[in-house]
C-alpha cells in the first residue's frame, strides 16, 4: 500500500467516524435504551483514532484540533448564555406555557409583552427604575469628581505625610464592605437619612480602590508634561482639567463602568436601609417583587429581564473597556 | 506693569506659581461655615434645652398631681376614719381631678413652689368635700390636714427633686424621637458648636498669617492649602464611612448587646462567646454559617478556576467570532446576581426547571433542588461557580497575554505537540495568576449573602441549613438588631479574609522577585 492510498483510506475511516459519532449520539438521545447507539458511538472513537493514525497528516490533525476546540468553546459558551436566553424567552411566554414539562424551549409568540405590562402594573417598577437611575448618576458623579481631585493630590502635588497617608488608605481597602455597613447602618439612621436615597448615594461617594487606580494611572504620565506646562504658566487645576483628564480617559472611562455596575447591582445595602416601597432600587424591588408574584415566575422573568437589560446593553458597547478594567483592577465593580 | 506689545512675545514671563488668593478666599469660607455651623449647634443646643424644660415641668406638674393628690387624700382618708367618710373623700377627689390638673399646669408655668401648689390642691380637695361630709368630720380632715400636710408635701417634693435631677440632658439627647424636626441638628449639637469653633479658629488663624507673614510665608501656607482643598471632598467620604466604622466597629463588637439605640449591657467578650458559642442547647447558627463559607469556597473555587484555565487557553489562540465567545463568557460578571439568581432559581424548579428537564432527557429521576435541604449546598455551588466564570477567565485570559509568545515559538519549532505547550509552558507560567485568582476568588466566595438571599427567598436555606457568615452578620443586624454582636461576627469575618489578603501579598511580592 503506498503511501497515498492510505493517507485517502485513513481520511475516509475519519469521516466515517465522525459520522458514526454524530449519529450515535443523536440515536442516544432520540431512541433511548436502545444498545446498538451507545456501541456506535463507543465505535466511532476507535474508527476517527485509527483514521487519524493513517492519514498522519498534519491539516486533518489542525482541523480536528480546531473542531474539538469549537466544539468545547461553544458549548461552554452555551451554559454561560443560557440562563439569559431563558430568562427572555420565559418573559414572552404565557403562563400555561410555564407550566409545562418538559418546558417549551421558546414562548409561541415572541411579541407577548403583555408580562411586562402586568409586571409593571403590580409593582412600580418605573419608580424603581427611576430611584435606581438617580442613585447610580448621583453616586458616580460624586465618586468621579473626587477620585479624580484626590489621585491628583496623591500623585502630582506636595504634602507632608503622603505616601504614608496613601499606603494607610491601601491596608484600608481589605477591610470587607460587610463589616463597615454595621457603623454606616447606625451613622445613617442616627442622623435621620434612613429611607432616602441619599442614604444610597452619601456613603459611596469616595472609593480608596478607584483613587488607587487613577493615581497609579497619573504617576505614569511623565513629569515632563507637568512642569512645561506649569512654566507656561498654567496652574494646577487647569493642569489637571486640561491635560491630565483628557489624556486619563480611558482609566476614567473604566472606573465609571465599574462604578455604575456596582452600583446599580448594589443589593445588601439598600436591603438594609430602604423600607418604603418607593424608595427602593430595581435589585431589591424586583427581590421583594418575588413574594407578591408568588407562583408567576413569567411575570418575574419580565421583571428580572428589565432589571439586567440596561447592564447587558452597556455591556455590549464597552465590553472592551470593562474587561480591560477588571483585568487590570483585579476586582469586579 | 505690563504693557501690550506689538508683534509676538518670545519670553513671556511665567505668572505667579500659587495665587495667594487661595487664603483669602478660605478665610471667608471658614468663617462663613464656621458661623453657619456653630449657629446651627446653638440652635440646636437651645431646643434641647427647651425640651429639658418642657420635660422637667411635665415631670413636676405629673408628680405634684398624682403623688401630690394622693398624699393629701391618704392623710384626709386617715382623719375621715368610717369608710362611708371615705368612699365621700374619694368622690370628691375625683371630680376635682381635672380641673387640678391646670390649676397646677398654670402655676408651674407661672412658677409657684411645690409648697404654695400643694397647699392650693389641699384647698380645693378640702372644698371638694365640704358639702359631701358632715361638719364634724370636715373639721377634722381640716385639722389632719394643717398639721400633716406639710410634710406630707415635703417628700413629694424631695422625690420630685431626685426624678428631675437624674433626667440628664444627655438622657433627654437619646430619647429623643428619631421623628423631631431638626433632629440630627438637636442630636449632634454639641459636636456642631465644636466644629463651628475649629472652623472660625482656622479662619482666625488664616486671617492672622494673611495679615502678619511676609510673602515667601505666604506662599508656603497657600502651597500647602491646595492640596487639602484637592484632598478634602475625597477624605469627608473616606473618614465617616471608612475610617470611621472601621475603629467603631471594633469597639461595638465588645459592647455587649449593643443596640440601635446606642444601648448596651456592658463592656466584655459577650459577643464573641455569643458568637461563637451560641446559647448552649440550640444550634449555633455561626459555626454552622462559618462550615457552610468554607465548604462554599473550597467547592467553588477550585472548580471554577480549572474550568476558567481550560477556557482562557482555548479563548487566547487565533479565534474566529471571537468578540462572540466573549460576550457570551463574560456576560455574567455585569449582570444583577438579584436577577440573575431569580432566574437560576426558574432554572432549578422542581417541576416545571429546565434542569431537571435535563436530567430527565438523559434518563434521570426530576431532583427537588430548592426545597430539600441536602441539595442546597449544590444549588448554590452550581450559580456560584456560573457567577465567578467570567471574572476568572478575564484575569486568567490577561495572565495568558502577559505571557512572552517566544516560548510558544520555541517550543513549536522544537516540535512539542499543543496539549505538550499547555502542560509545560502555559500552566508553570500562568501559576503566580493562577494563584492570585484562588485567593481573590476565595476572599469574594467569603462574603456569600446575594445569592443565598435570593435562590431560598430570603431564608438562610429550605430548613435554616445555609446559613454564611454574612447571612449571620445582616441577620443579627437587621432581623435581630443586636448590633454587637453582628460587629463580633463581622471582626471573625474580617480575621479571615485578613490572613487570605496576607497570602495575597507574599505571593505578589514573589512574583516580582521572579
Amino acid at each position: 500500500m503506498d503511501k497515498k492510498t492510505k493517507q485517502m483510506l485513513g481520511l475516509l475511516l475519519y469521516i466515517l467516524g465522525i459520522l458514526a459519532l454524530v449519529a450515535g449520539v443523536l440515536g442516544m438521545l432520540i431512541a433511548r435504551g436502545k444498545p446498538l447507539y451507545p456501541v456506535l458511538a463507543a465505535a466511532s472513537g476507535f474508527l476517527i483514532w485509527s483514521g487519524l493514525k493513517m492519514n498522519n497528516s498534519y491539516q486533518v490533525e489542525t482541523m480536528t484540533a480546531h473542531g474539538i476546540r469549537y466544539l468545547l468553546l461553544a458549548l461552554g459558551a452555551i451554559v454561560m448564555i443560557f440562563p439569559f436566553y431563558w430568562m427572555i424567552s420565559s418573559a414572552f411566554k404565557i403562563s400555561a406555557e410555564m407550566s409545562t414539562f418538559p418546558p417549551a424551549m421558546y414562548p409561541r409568540d415572541w411579541l407577548n409583552f403583555n408580562n411586562f405590562v402586568v409586571a409593571f402594573e403590580t409593582a412600580p417598577f418605573a419608580r424603581y427604575f427611576m430611584n435606581s437611575v438617580i442613585t447610580v448618576l448621583s453616586s458616580v458623579a460624586l465618586t468621579t469628581m473626587t477620585t479624580i481631585l484626590g489621585s491628583f493630590a496623591f500623585s502630582r502635588l506636595n504634602f507632608p505625610g503622603r505616601e504614608v497617608i496613601f499606603s494607610l488608605l491601601l491596608s484600608m481597602m481589605m477591610v470587607p464592605f460587610e463589616m463597615l455597613v454595621i457603623t454606616n447602618y447606625t451613622t445613617i439612621v442616627k442622623v435621620g437619612l434612613n429611607d432616602t436615597l441619599y442614604a444610597l448615594i452619601l456613603p459611596f461617594t469616595s472609593s480608596i480602590f478607584y483613587t488607587y487606580i487613577l493615581r497609579n494611572f497619573f504617576q505614569s504620565i511623565p513629569d515632563g508634561l507637568y512642569w512645561s506646562a506649569r512654566v507656561d504658566g498654567c496652574s494646577n487645576w487647569r493642569y489637571l482639567w486640561k491635560v491630565m483628564v483628557p489624556i486619563a480617559r480611558p482609566s476614567l472611562v473604566t472606573i465609571v463602568l465599574l462604578n455604575a455596575m456596582a452600583s446599580w447591582n448594589s443589593f445588601m445595602w439598600p436591603l438594609l436601609v430602604i423600607k418604603q416601597d418607593l424608595r427602593r432600587t430595581l435589585p431589591f424591588g424586583l427581590y421583594t417583587f418575588t413574594t407578591e408574584v408568588g407562583a408567576n415566575n413569567e411575570l418575574l422573568m419580565a421583571a428580572s429581564s428589565v432589571v439586567v437589560l440596561p447592564m447587558i446593553i452597556l455591556f455590549l458597547f464597552a465590553r472592551k473597556q470593562i474587561v480591560n478594567g477588571v483585568a487590570r483592577g483585579g476586582i469586579k465593580g | 506693569m505690563t504693557q501690550k506689545k506689538p508683534g509676538v512675545d518670545l519670553f513671556p514671563r511665567p505668572k505667579r506659581r500659587i495665587g495667594l488668593k487661595r487664603i483669602l478666599v478660605h478665610i471667608w469660607i471658614f468663617a462663613v461655615l464656621g458661623a453657619l455651623v456653630l449657629g446651627g449647634g446653638i440652635y440646636g443646643r437651645a431646643k434641647l434645652d427647651q425640651r429639658a424644660l418642657t420635660y422637667k415641668q411635665d415631670s413636676r406638674i405629673n408628680a405634684l398631681h398624682q403623688q401630690g393628690m394622693a398624699a393629701i387624700q391618704q392623710i384626709m382618708a386617715e382623719a375621715a376614719q368610717d369608710e362611708g367618710a371615705q368612699g365621700a373623700i374619694n368622690q370628691g377627689a375625683t371630680t376635682k381631678r381635672r380641673g387640678l390638673k391646670n390649676t397646677i399646669t398654670a402655676m408651674v408655668h407661672d412658677g409657684a413652689e411645690d409648697a404654695a401648689i400643694l397647699a392650693a390642691v389641699s384647698d380645693t380637695l378640702i372644698s371638694a368635700v365640704e358639702t359631701r361630709l358632715s361638719p364634724e368630720d370636715v373639721e377634722r380632715v381640716r385639722e389632719a390636714v394643717a398639721a400633716h400636710a406639710q410634710e406630707a408635701g415635703l417628700e413629694v417634693s424631695k422625690a420630685l427633686q431626685q426624678n428631675i435631677e437624674s433626667l440628664t440632658l444627655s438622657q433627654i439627647r437619646k430619647d429623643l424621637p428619631v421623628t423631631t424636626p431638626n433632629y440630627p441638628v438637636i442630636y449632634y449639637s454639641t459636636a456642631l458648636i465644636i466644629a463651628g469653633l475649629v472652623l472660625l479658629l482656622l479662619a482666625g488663624v488664616l486671617a492672622f498669617i494673611w495679615l502678619r507673614f511676609d510673602e515667601d510665608g505666604k506662599v508656603k501656607v497657600a502651597e500647602f492649602l491646595e492640596p487639602m482643598d484637592y484632598l478634602l471632598p475625597f477624605f469627608v467620604g473616606v473618614l465617616i464611612f471608612t475610617l470611621y466604622p472601621i475603629v467603631r466597629v471594633v469597639i461595638m463588637s465588645f459592647q455587649e448587646r449593643y443596640k440601635l439605640d446606642g444601648s448596651f449591657a456592658g463592656w466584655g467578650m459577650g459577643n464573641y462567646q455569643y458568637v461563637l458559642q451560641g446559647i448552649p442547647g440550640t444550634s449555633n447558627y455561626f459555626l454552622q454559617g462559618l462550615g457552610n463559607t468554607i465548604l462554599y469556597v473550597l467547592y467553588t473555587v477550585p472548580a471554577s478556576t480549572v474550568l476558567a484555565v481550560i477556557i482562557a487557553y482555548l479563548l487566547n489562540q487565533k479565534l474566529r467570532f471571537s468578540a462572540l465567545f466573549q460576550t457570551a463568557y463574560f456576560l455574567p460578571m455585569v449582570t444583577s446576581v438579584t436577577a440573575v439568581g431569580l432566574v437560576w432559581r426558574w432554572i432549578f424548579n422542581h417541576n416545571f426547571g429546565v434542569l431537571n428537564a435535563l436530567i430527565v432527557l438523559f434518563g434521570g429521576q426530576p431532583v427537588n433542588w430548592l426545597q430539600v435541604a441536602g441539595n442546597s449546598m449544590s444549588v448554590l455551588v452550581i450559580f456560584g461557580i456560573w457567577n465567578i466564570l467570567p471574572f476568572t477567565i478575564i484575569l486568567l485570559l490577561s495572565g495568558l497575554q502577559n505571557i512572552d509568545e517566544t516560548y510558544y515559538t520555541v517550543a513549536r519549532v522544537d516540535g512539542a505537540k499543543s496539549l505538550r505547550i499547555f502542560r509545560r509552558i502555559t500552566v508553570p507560567l500562568l501559576a503566580p495568576t493562577i494563584g492570585l485568582v484562588l485567593i481573590i476568588n476565595s476572599i469574594s466566595a467569603f462574603k456569600v449573602f446575594t445569592e443565598v438571599t435570593v435562590l431560598f427567598n430570603g431564608n438562610p436555606g429550605p430548613a435554616y441549613n445555609m446559613y454564611t457568615v454574612v447571612y449571620y452578620i445582616y441577620e443579627m443586624m437587621h432581623q435581630r438588631l443586636e448590633l454587637g454582636r453582628a460587629a463580633a461576627a463581622a471582626i471573625v469575618l474580617f480575621l479571615f479574609i485578613f490572613a487570605f489578603t496576607m497570602l495575597q501579598r507574599f505571593i505578589q511580592r514573589k512574583w516580582n522577585y521572579t
